[in-house]
Protein backbone atom coordinates (compact mmCIF):
# COMPACT_ATOMS: atom_id res chain seq x y z
CA UNK A 1 0.00 0.00 0.00
CA UNK A 2 2.74 2.42 1.01
CA UNK A 3 4.62 1.81 -2.24
CA UNK A 4 1.51 2.46 -4.32
CA UNK A 5 0.80 5.70 -2.43
CA UNK A 6 4.39 6.89 -2.73
CA UNK A 7 4.45 6.12 -6.45
CA UNK A 8 1.11 7.88 -7.04
CA UNK A 9 2.25 10.95 -5.10
CA UNK A 10 5.55 11.05 -7.01
CA UNK A 11 3.69 10.87 -10.33
CA UNK A 12 1.31 13.62 -9.20
CA UNK A 13 4.27 15.75 -8.11
CA UNK A 14 5.97 15.25 -11.49
CA UNK A 15 2.74 16.10 -13.33
CA UNK A 16 2.34 19.33 -11.36
CA UNK A 17 6.02 20.26 -11.84
CA UNK A 18 5.57 19.89 -15.61
CA UNK A 19 2.39 21.95 -15.25
CA UNK A 20 4.37 24.78 -13.63
CA UNK A 21 6.90 24.79 -16.46
CA UNK A 22 4.03 24.76 -18.97
CA UNK A 23 2.29 27.62 -17.10
CA UNK A 24 5.41 29.81 -17.40
CA UNK A 25 5.57 29.15 -21.17
CA UNK A 26 1.81 29.57 -21.52
CA UNK A 27 1.82 33.01 -19.90
CA UNK A 28 4.75 34.11 -22.05
CA UNK A 29 3.61 32.73 -25.41
CA UNK A 30 0.65 30.36 -25.48
CA UNK A 31 -2.13 32.37 -23.87
CA UNK A 32 -2.45 35.07 -26.52
CA UNK A 33 -2.20 32.46 -29.29
CA UNK A 34 -4.94 30.33 -27.77
CA UNK A 35 -7.39 33.04 -26.83
CA UNK A 36 -7.30 36.53 -28.37
CA UNK A 37 -9.50 37.86 -25.54
CA UNK A 38 -6.57 37.24 -23.16
CA UNK A 39 -4.10 39.32 -25.17
CA UNK A 40 -4.64 42.51 -23.17
CA UNK A 41 -5.58 40.94 -19.85
CA UNK A 42 -3.76 41.86 -16.67
CA UNK A 43 -1.77 39.93 -14.09
CA UNK A 44 -4.72 39.57 -11.73
CA UNK A 45 -6.50 37.47 -14.34
CA UNK A 46 -3.32 35.54 -15.12
CA UNK A 47 -2.81 34.77 -11.43
CA UNK A 48 -6.36 33.48 -11.12
CA UNK A 49 -6.10 31.05 -14.02
CA UNK A 50 -2.61 29.77 -13.12
CA UNK A 51 -3.72 26.98 -10.71
CA UNK A 52 -6.04 25.69 -13.44
CA UNK A 53 -3.23 25.82 -16.03
CA UNK A 54 -0.98 23.79 -13.74
CA UNK A 55 -3.76 21.24 -13.15
CA UNK A 56 -5.10 21.00 -16.72
CA UNK A 57 -1.99 21.72 -18.79
CA UNK A 58 -2.37 18.72 -21.16
CA UNK A 59 -5.83 20.02 -22.19
CA UNK A 60 -4.47 23.47 -23.07
CA UNK A 61 -1.42 22.00 -24.76
CA UNK A 62 -3.54 19.68 -26.93
CA UNK A 63 -6.00 22.43 -27.73
CA UNK A 64 -3.16 24.75 -28.76
CA UNK A 65 -1.69 22.06 -31.04
CA UNK A 66 -5.05 21.36 -32.66
CA UNK A 67 -5.73 25.03 -33.26
CA UNK A 68 -2.25 25.47 -34.75
CA UNK A 69 -3.07 22.63 -37.15
CA UNK A 70 -6.31 24.38 -38.13
CA UNK A 71 -8.56 21.99 -36.26
CA UNK A 72 -10.97 22.69 -33.43
CA UNK A 73 -11.24 20.79 -30.19
CA UNK A 74 -13.73 20.85 -27.31
CA UNK A 75 -16.14 22.78 -29.52
CA UNK A 76 -16.10 26.32 -30.78
CA UNK A 77 -16.03 29.14 -28.22
CA UNK A 78 -19.59 30.28 -27.62
CA UNK A 79 -21.19 27.02 -28.77
CA UNK A 80 -24.33 26.49 -26.67
CA UNK A 81 -24.76 23.94 -23.93
CA UNK A 82 -27.11 21.07 -24.67
CA UNK A 83 -29.61 21.31 -21.78
CA UNK A 84 -30.93 17.81 -22.51
CA UNK A 85 -27.48 16.21 -22.23
CA UNK A 86 -26.75 18.21 -19.11
CA UNK A 87 -30.03 17.15 -17.54
CA UNK A 88 -29.31 13.52 -18.42
CA UNK A 89 -25.91 13.70 -16.68
CA UNK A 90 -27.55 15.38 -13.72
CA UNK A 91 -30.20 12.66 -13.51
CA UNK A 92 -27.62 9.86 -13.65
CA UNK A 93 -25.51 11.41 -10.90
CA UNK A 94 -28.55 11.92 -8.70
CA UNK A 95 -29.75 8.37 -9.20
CA UNK A 96 -26.34 7.14 -7.99
CA UNK A 97 -26.31 9.56 -5.03
CA UNK A 98 -29.91 8.78 -4.07
CA UNK A 99 -28.86 5.17 -3.46
CA UNK A 100 -25.28 5.58 -2.23
CA UNK A 101 -25.78 8.37 0.31
CA UNK A 102 -28.76 7.00 2.31
CA UNK A 103 -27.25 3.49 2.35
CA UNK A 104 -23.82 4.87 3.35
CA UNK A 105 -25.23 7.12 6.07
CA UNK A 106 -27.43 4.36 7.49
CA UNK A 107 -24.48 1.92 7.56
CA UNK A 108 -22.18 4.51 9.16
CA UNK A 109 -24.83 5.23 11.81
CA UNK A 110 -25.76 1.60 12.43
CA UNK A 111 -22.20 0.36 12.86
CA UNK A 112 -20.87 3.21 14.94
CA UNK A 113 -18.45 1.74 17.47
CA UNK A 114 -19.83 1.64 20.99
CA UNK A 115 -18.35 4.13 23.43
CA UNK A 116 -18.70 3.12 27.04
CA UNK A 117 -18.78 6.13 29.34
CA UNK A 118 -17.17 5.76 32.77
CA UNK A 119 -20.41 6.68 34.56
CA UNK A 120 -22.22 3.80 32.83
CA UNK A 121 -19.63 1.15 33.64
CA UNK A 122 -20.74 -1.50 36.13
CA UNK A 123 -19.50 -0.74 39.62
CA UNK A 124 -17.14 -3.78 39.87
CA UNK A 125 -15.34 -2.62 36.77
CA UNK A 126 -14.81 0.81 38.29
CA UNK A 127 -13.70 -0.78 41.55
CA UNK A 128 -11.21 -3.00 39.78
CA UNK A 129 -9.63 0.07 38.20
CA UNK B 1 -19.98 40.07 -21.02
CA UNK B 2 -16.56 41.46 -21.75
CA UNK B 3 -14.08 41.95 -24.60
CA UNK B 4 -11.10 41.15 -22.39
CA UNK B 5 -10.68 39.01 -19.32
CA UNK B 6 -10.36 40.61 -15.92
CA UNK B 7 -9.66 38.92 -12.63
CA UNK B 8 -13.17 39.86 -11.47
CA UNK B 9 -15.69 42.01 -13.35
CA UNK B 10 -16.77 43.88 -10.25
CA UNK B 11 -20.15 45.55 -10.06
CA UNK B 12 -22.38 46.64 -7.21
CA UNK B 13 -24.27 43.34 -7.04
CA UNK B 14 -21.09 41.25 -6.92
CA UNK B 15 -19.71 43.47 -4.18
CA UNK B 16 -22.89 43.11 -2.15
CA UNK B 17 -22.86 39.36 -2.75
CA UNK B 18 -19.29 39.01 -1.55
CA UNK B 19 -19.76 41.22 1.51
CA UNK B 20 -22.82 39.14 2.48
CA UNK B 21 -20.88 35.94 1.91
CA UNK B 22 -17.95 37.12 4.03
CA UNK B 23 -20.40 38.11 6.78
CA UNK B 24 -22.07 34.69 6.64
CA UNK B 25 -18.73 32.87 6.85
CA UNK B 26 -17.55 34.98 9.80
CA UNK B 27 -20.90 34.51 11.54
CA UNK B 28 -20.83 30.72 11.13
CA UNK B 29 -17.20 30.33 12.24
CA UNK B 30 -17.69 32.69 15.20
CA UNK B 31 -20.93 30.96 16.27
CA UNK B 32 -19.29 27.54 16.11
CA UNK B 33 -16.25 28.72 18.08
CA UNK B 34 -18.44 30.44 20.68
CA UNK B 35 -20.67 27.41 21.24
CA UNK B 36 -17.67 25.04 21.32
CA UNK B 37 -15.91 27.17 23.93
CA UNK B 38 -19.06 27.16 26.06
CA UNK B 39 -19.45 23.38 25.82
CA UNK B 40 -15.73 22.48 26.03
CA UNK B 41 -13.70 25.36 27.54
CA UNK B 42 -10.44 23.41 27.17
CA UNK B 43 -10.63 23.00 23.40
CA UNK B 44 -7.51 24.22 21.60
CA UNK B 45 -7.46 27.02 19.02
CA UNK B 46 -6.28 24.62 16.26
CA UNK B 47 -9.18 22.27 16.92
CA UNK B 48 -11.63 25.18 16.94
CA UNK B 49 -10.45 26.44 13.54
CA UNK B 50 -10.19 22.90 12.18
CA UNK B 51 -13.79 22.12 13.06
CA UNK B 52 -15.18 25.62 12.46
CA UNK B 53 -13.88 25.69 8.89
CA UNK B 54 -15.12 22.16 8.17
CA UNK B 55 -18.60 22.92 9.49
CA UNK B 56 -18.80 26.18 7.54
CA UNK B 57 -17.50 24.55 4.36
CA UNK B 58 -20.06 21.75 4.68
CA UNK B 59 -22.83 24.31 5.16
CA UNK B 60 -21.68 26.29 2.09
CA UNK B 61 -21.55 23.08 0.04
CA UNK B 62 -25.19 22.42 0.89
CA UNK B 63 -26.00 26.03 0.02
CA UNK B 64 -24.22 25.77 -3.35
CA UNK B 65 -26.21 22.64 -4.16
CA UNK B 66 -29.53 24.18 -3.12
CA UNK B 67 -29.19 27.43 -5.09
CA UNK B 68 -29.70 25.81 -8.51
CA UNK B 69 -33.02 24.10 -7.76
CA UNK B 70 -34.22 27.05 -5.64
CA UNK B 71 -33.66 29.39 -8.57
CA UNK B 72 -35.52 26.97 -10.87
CA UNK B 73 -38.47 26.87 -8.48
CA UNK B 74 -38.71 30.57 -7.61
CA UNK B 75 -37.08 33.44 -9.47
CA UNK B 76 -36.67 35.40 -6.21
CA UNK B 77 -33.66 33.16 -5.53
CA UNK B 78 -31.96 34.13 -8.79
CA UNK B 79 -29.70 36.74 -7.13
CA UNK B 80 -28.09 33.87 -5.17
CA UNK B 81 -27.14 32.22 -8.45
CA UNK B 82 -25.56 35.33 -9.92
CA UNK B 83 -22.19 35.03 -8.20
CA UNK B 84 -22.28 31.38 -7.15
CA UNK B 85 -18.71 30.87 -8.35
CA UNK B 86 -17.42 33.13 -5.56
CA UNK B 87 -19.38 31.00 -3.13
CA UNK B 88 -17.67 27.92 -4.58
CA UNK B 89 -14.20 29.45 -4.33
CA UNK B 90 -14.87 30.47 -0.71
CA UNK B 91 -16.02 26.95 0.03
CA UNK B 92 -12.79 25.56 -1.45
CA UNK B 93 -10.63 27.97 0.58
CA UNK B 94 -12.37 26.96 3.82
CA UNK B 95 -11.96 23.28 2.94
CA UNK B 96 -8.29 23.94 2.14
CA UNK B 97 -7.71 25.56 5.56
CA UNK B 98 -9.38 22.54 7.16
CA UNK B 99 -7.27 20.13 5.11
CA UNK B 100 -3.96 21.88 5.78
CA UNK B 101 -4.65 22.14 9.52
CA UNK B 102 -5.64 18.45 9.66
CA UNK B 103 -2.45 17.57 7.79
CA UNK B 104 -0.34 19.55 10.28
CA UNK B 105 -2.18 18.44 13.40
CA UNK B 106 -2.55 14.74 12.64
CA UNK B 107 0.17 13.86 10.13
CA UNK B 108 3.09 16.29 10.24
CA UNK B 109 4.48 15.54 13.67
CA UNK B 110 5.96 12.11 12.90
CA UNK B 111 8.81 11.06 10.63
CA UNK B 112 6.43 9.98 7.84
CA UNK B 113 5.74 12.12 4.77
CA UNK B 114 2.43 13.79 5.82
CA UNK B 115 0.77 13.18 2.44
CA UNK B 116 1.73 9.49 2.50
CA UNK B 117 0.46 9.32 6.06
CA UNK B 118 -3.00 10.59 5.00
CA UNK B 119 -3.42 7.47 2.87
CA UNK B 120 -1.67 4.92 5.04
CA UNK B 121 -2.02 5.90 8.71
CA UNK B 122 -5.48 4.44 9.19
CA UNK B 123 -4.91 1.44 6.98
CA UNK B 124 -2.04 -0.26 8.73
CA UNK B 125 -4.07 -2.40 11.10
CA UNK B 126 -7.53 -1.75 9.76
CA UNK B 127 -9.98 -4.53 8.88
CA UNK B 128 -13.59 -3.81 7.91
CA UNK B 129 -14.76 -6.69 10.05
CA UNK B 130 -13.12 -7.93 13.21
CA UNK B 131 -14.42 -10.94 15.19
CA UNK B 132 -17.52 -10.99 13.00
CA UNK B 133 -18.40 -7.37 13.86
CA UNK B 134 -18.28 -4.50 11.37
CA UNK B 135 -15.65 -2.05 12.50
CA UNK B 136 -15.94 1.51 11.25
CA UNK B 137 -14.09 3.03 14.20
CA UNK B 138 -10.79 3.41 12.35
CA UNK B 139 -12.10 3.55 8.80
CA UNK B 140 -9.66 5.42 6.51
CA UNK B 141 -11.96 8.41 6.07
CA UNK B 142 -9.29 11.00 5.30
CA UNK B 143 -8.71 9.95 1.66
CA UNK B 144 -12.42 10.69 1.07
CA UNK B 145 -11.88 14.26 2.28
CA UNK B 146 -8.70 14.51 0.22
CA UNK B 147 -10.62 13.45 -2.89
CA UNK B 148 -13.37 15.99 -2.21
CA UNK B 149 -10.74 18.72 -1.72
CA UNK B 150 -9.14 17.79 -5.06
CA UNK B 151 -12.48 18.11 -6.86
CA UNK B 152 -13.29 21.42 -5.15
CA UNK B 153 -9.85 22.69 -6.19
CA UNK B 154 -10.51 21.76 -9.82
CA UNK B 155 -13.89 23.48 -9.77
CA UNK B 156 -12.52 26.64 -8.11
CA UNK B 157 -9.49 26.72 -10.42
CA UNK B 158 -11.68 26.51 -13.53
CA UNK B 159 -14.39 28.90 -12.36
CA UNK B 160 -13.19 31.86 -14.46
CA UNK B 161 -14.90 32.57 -17.81
CA UNK B 162 -11.54 31.88 -19.51
CA UNK B 163 -12.11 28.20 -18.74
CA UNK B 164 -15.73 28.30 -19.79
CA UNK B 165 -14.66 29.65 -23.18
CA UNK B 166 -11.64 27.41 -23.69
CA UNK B 167 -13.01 24.12 -22.40
CA UNK B 168 -16.32 24.76 -24.18
CA UNK B 169 -19.58 25.30 -22.29
CA UNK B 170 -20.65 21.64 -22.47
CA UNK B 171 -17.35 20.24 -21.14
CA UNK B 172 -17.18 22.98 -18.51
CA UNK B 173 -20.70 22.27 -17.27
CA UNK B 174 -20.03 18.51 -17.26
CA UNK B 175 -16.82 19.07 -15.29
CA UNK B 176 -18.68 21.16 -12.74
CA UNK B 177 -21.23 18.38 -12.21
CA UNK B 178 -18.38 16.78 -10.24
CA UNK B 179 -19.56 18.92 -7.31
CA UNK B 180 -22.07 16.12 -6.66
CA UNK B 181 -19.24 13.60 -6.41
CA UNK B 182 -17.50 15.96 -3.98
CA UNK B 183 -20.73 16.13 -1.97
CA UNK B 184 -20.89 12.34 -1.70
CA UNK B 185 -17.23 12.21 -0.62
CA UNK B 186 -17.75 14.94 2.00
CA UNK B 187 -20.72 13.11 3.50
CA UNK B 188 -18.65 9.92 3.58
CA UNK B 189 -15.72 11.78 5.16
CA UNK B 190 -17.91 13.14 7.97
CA UNK B 191 -20.01 10.00 8.46
CA UNK B 192 -16.97 7.71 8.67
CA UNK B 193 -14.79 10.20 10.51
CA UNK B 194 -16.28 12.63 13.02
CA UNK B 195 -19.54 10.69 13.34
CA UNK B 196 -17.66 7.54 14.39
CA UNK B 197 -15.49 9.18 17.01
CA UNK B 198 -18.27 11.18 18.66
CA UNK B 199 -21.55 9.74 19.90
CA UNK B 200 -23.43 13.02 19.59
CA UNK B 201 -26.69 12.70 17.64
CA UNK B 202 -25.88 16.07 16.06
CA UNK B 203 -23.76 14.63 13.23
CA UNK B 204 -26.30 12.07 11.96
CA UNK B 205 -29.06 14.67 12.17
CA UNK B 206 -27.09 17.36 10.34
CA UNK B 207 -26.09 14.96 7.56
CA UNK B 208 -29.56 13.44 7.17
CA UNK B 209 -31.43 16.77 7.22
CA UNK B 210 -28.87 18.30 4.83
CA UNK B 211 -29.19 15.41 2.36
CA UNK B 212 -32.99 15.36 2.54
CA UNK B 213 -33.07 19.12 1.92
CA UNK B 214 -30.73 18.98 -1.08
CA UNK B 215 -32.38 15.88 -2.55
CA UNK B 216 -35.91 17.22 -1.93
CA UNK B 217 -35.18 20.51 -3.69
CA UNK B 218 -33.63 18.70 -6.65
CA UNK B 219 -36.65 16.39 -6.91
CA UNK B 220 -39.07 19.33 -6.78
CA UNK B 221 -37.09 21.20 -9.47
CA UNK B 222 -36.88 18.08 -11.66
CA UNK B 223 -40.65 17.66 -11.38
CA UNK B 224 -41.25 21.29 -12.34
CA UNK B 225 -38.93 20.88 -15.36
CA UNK B 226 -40.66 17.67 -16.38
CA UNK B 227 -44.11 19.33 -16.17
CA UNK B 228 -42.84 22.19 -18.34
CA UNK B 229 -41.47 19.78 -20.93
CA UNK B 230 -44.79 17.95 -21.07
CA UNK B 231 -46.75 21.17 -21.51
CA UNK B 232 -45.91 21.44 -25.23
CA UNK B 233 -48.82 22.17 -27.59
CA UNK B 234 -49.42 20.00 -30.61
CA UNK B 235 -51.73 22.14 -32.81
CA UNK B 236 -49.89 22.84 -36.05
CA UNK B 237 -50.69 24.77 -39.18
CA UNK B 238 -48.44 25.55 -42.13
CA UNK B 239 -45.22 24.85 -40.23
CA UNK B 240 -46.36 26.94 -37.23
CA UNK B 241 -47.15 25.62 -33.75
CA UNK B 242 -49.65 27.14 -31.35
CA UNK B 243 -48.03 28.10 -28.04
CA UNK B 244 -50.05 30.35 -25.70
CA UNK B 245 -52.44 33.30 -25.52
CA UNK B 246 -51.09 36.80 -26.07
CA UNK B 247 -52.36 37.95 -22.68
CA UNK B 248 -50.25 35.27 -20.98
CA UNK B 249 -47.17 37.30 -21.94
CA UNK B 250 -46.13 40.12 -19.62
CA UNK B 251 -44.60 43.28 -21.05
CA UNK B 252 -40.78 42.96 -21.29
CA UNK B 253 -40.74 39.59 -19.49
CA UNK B 254 -39.96 36.24 -21.06
CA UNK B 255 -42.14 33.16 -21.09
CA UNK B 256 -40.78 29.69 -21.79
CA UNK B 257 -42.89 27.45 -24.02
CA UNK B 258 -42.14 23.98 -25.36
CA UNK B 259 -42.36 23.18 -29.04
CA UNK B 260 -41.47 19.76 -30.45
CA UNK B 261 -39.40 19.02 -27.35
CA UNK B 262 -37.46 22.28 -27.61
CA UNK B 263 -37.83 25.17 -25.20
CA UNK B 264 -38.42 28.52 -26.82
CA UNK B 265 -38.53 31.93 -25.15
CA UNK B 266 -41.42 34.26 -26.05
CA UNK B 267 -41.14 38.01 -25.51
CA UNK B 268 -43.68 40.84 -25.52
CA UNK B 269 -42.01 44.20 -25.97
CA UNK B 270 -43.35 47.58 -27.15
CA UNK B 271 -46.36 46.11 -28.90
CA UNK B 272 -44.59 43.23 -30.64
CA UNK B 273 -44.10 39.53 -29.90
CA UNK B 274 -40.72 37.86 -30.50
CA UNK B 275 -39.45 34.30 -30.12
CA UNK B 276 -35.84 33.23 -29.45
CA UNK B 277 -33.98 30.13 -28.34
CA UNK B 278 -34.07 29.66 -24.58
CA UNK B 279 -30.44 28.63 -24.00
CA UNK B 280 -27.98 31.41 -23.13
CA UNK B 281 -24.65 31.14 -24.97
CA UNK B 282 -22.76 31.80 -21.76
CA UNK B 283 -23.60 28.98 -19.36
CA UNK B 284 -26.80 27.64 -20.87
CA UNK B 285 -29.02 29.72 -18.59
CA UNK B 286 -32.77 29.93 -19.31
CA UNK B 287 -32.95 33.33 -21.04
CA UNK B 288 -36.75 33.02 -21.23
CA UNK B 289 -36.92 33.45 -17.46
CA UNK B 290 -35.25 36.83 -17.79
CA UNK B 291 -36.47 40.28 -18.81
CA UNK B 292 -35.95 42.85 -21.52
CA UNK B 293 -33.87 45.66 -20.04
CA UNK B 294 -32.89 48.70 -22.13
CA UNK B 295 -34.23 46.95 -25.22
CA UNK B 296 -32.14 43.81 -24.72
CA UNK B 297 -33.14 40.33 -23.56
CA UNK B 298 -31.16 39.84 -20.35
CA UNK B 299 -30.30 36.35 -19.13
CA UNK B 300 -31.35 35.93 -15.48
CA UNK B 301 -28.18 34.05 -14.56
CA UNK B 302 -25.36 36.45 -15.41
CA UNK B 303 -26.96 39.27 -17.37
CA UNK B 304 -25.83 38.39 -20.90
CA UNK B 305 -27.68 40.52 -23.49
CA UNK B 306 -29.36 39.75 -26.82
CA UNK B 307 -31.50 41.90 -29.12
CA UNK B 308 -35.01 40.45 -29.50
CA UNK B 309 -35.23 41.24 -33.25
CA UNK B 310 -32.21 39.24 -34.42
CA UNK B 311 -30.96 37.38 -31.32
CA UNK B 312 -27.56 39.10 -31.60
CA UNK B 313 -25.71 40.53 -28.64
CA UNK B 314 -25.36 44.30 -28.99
CA UNK B 315 -22.08 45.36 -30.65
CA UNK B 316 -19.20 44.80 -30.07
CA UNK B 317 -20.24 41.39 -28.70
CA UNK B 318 -20.83 38.51 -31.11
CA UNK B 319 -22.96 35.94 -29.30
CA UNK B 320 -26.18 35.02 -31.11
CA UNK B 321 -29.42 33.25 -30.20
CA UNK B 322 -31.66 31.66 -32.81
CA UNK B 323 -34.89 33.50 -33.56
CA UNK B 324 -38.22 32.07 -34.66
CA UNK B 325 -40.90 33.60 -36.89
CA UNK B 326 -44.04 34.51 -34.95
CA UNK B 327 -47.69 34.88 -36.04
CA UNK B 328 -50.66 36.02 -34.02
CA UNK B 329 -53.90 34.29 -34.91
CA UNK B 330 -56.85 35.65 -32.93
CA UNK B 331 -55.51 35.86 -29.40
CA UNK B 332 -53.01 33.01 -29.88
CA UNK B 333 -49.27 33.10 -30.45
CA UNK B 334 -48.00 30.71 -33.12
CA UNK B 335 -44.30 30.18 -33.78
CA UNK B 336 -42.54 28.51 -36.67
CA UNK B 337 -41.38 25.02 -35.76
CA UNK B 338 -37.78 25.57 -36.92
CA UNK B 339 -35.44 28.45 -36.11
CA UNK B 340 -34.25 31.03 -38.62
CA UNK B 341 -30.61 30.99 -39.73
CA UNK B 342 -28.45 32.79 -37.16
CA UNK B 343 -28.53 36.61 -37.27
CA UNK B 344 -31.75 36.66 -39.30
CA UNK B 345 -33.58 39.89 -38.56
CA UNK B 346 -37.09 39.01 -37.49
CA UNK B 347 -39.34 41.99 -36.77
CA UNK B 348 -41.71 40.01 -34.57
CA UNK B 349 -45.50 40.07 -34.82
CA UNK B 350 -47.80 42.85 -33.70
CA UNK B 351 -49.80 41.97 -30.59
CA UNK B 352 -52.98 42.76 -32.48
CA UNK B 353 -52.26 40.17 -35.11
CA UNK B 354 -51.36 42.38 -38.07
CA UNK B 355 -47.86 42.19 -39.53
Amino acid sequence: MRTVVELALSLAGGYLALGMVFAAWFHAVGLRRLDPLAATSGWGFRGLITPGIVALWPVLWLKGRRLAAGRSWLGEPGAPVSPKQLRRGHDLLWQALAIAIPVGLAAAFWWRPPVVEASRLPTPVLRNR
Amino acid sequence: MSLAYRAVDWNRQKQRYDVTLAGLVLFLVATFCGVSLLVSPNVTAETLVLRGTSLTATFLLHLVLCIGPLARLDRRFLPLLYNRRHLGVTLFLLALIHGVLALIQFHALGDENPLVSVFTAYRQDYRLTADGVVNLGNFPFEPLGFGALGILFLLAATSHDFWLRNLGASVWKALHLAVYVAYGLVLGHVALGAMQSERSVLYPWILAVGFLGVAGLHLAAARAESLLDRSGRTAKSGGYVETCRVDELEESRGKVVVMAGQRVALWRHLGRIYATANVCRHQGGPVGEGRIINGCITCPWHGWNYQPEDGCSPPPFREVLETYDVRIVGDRVWIKNSPNPLQTRCPGARETGTA
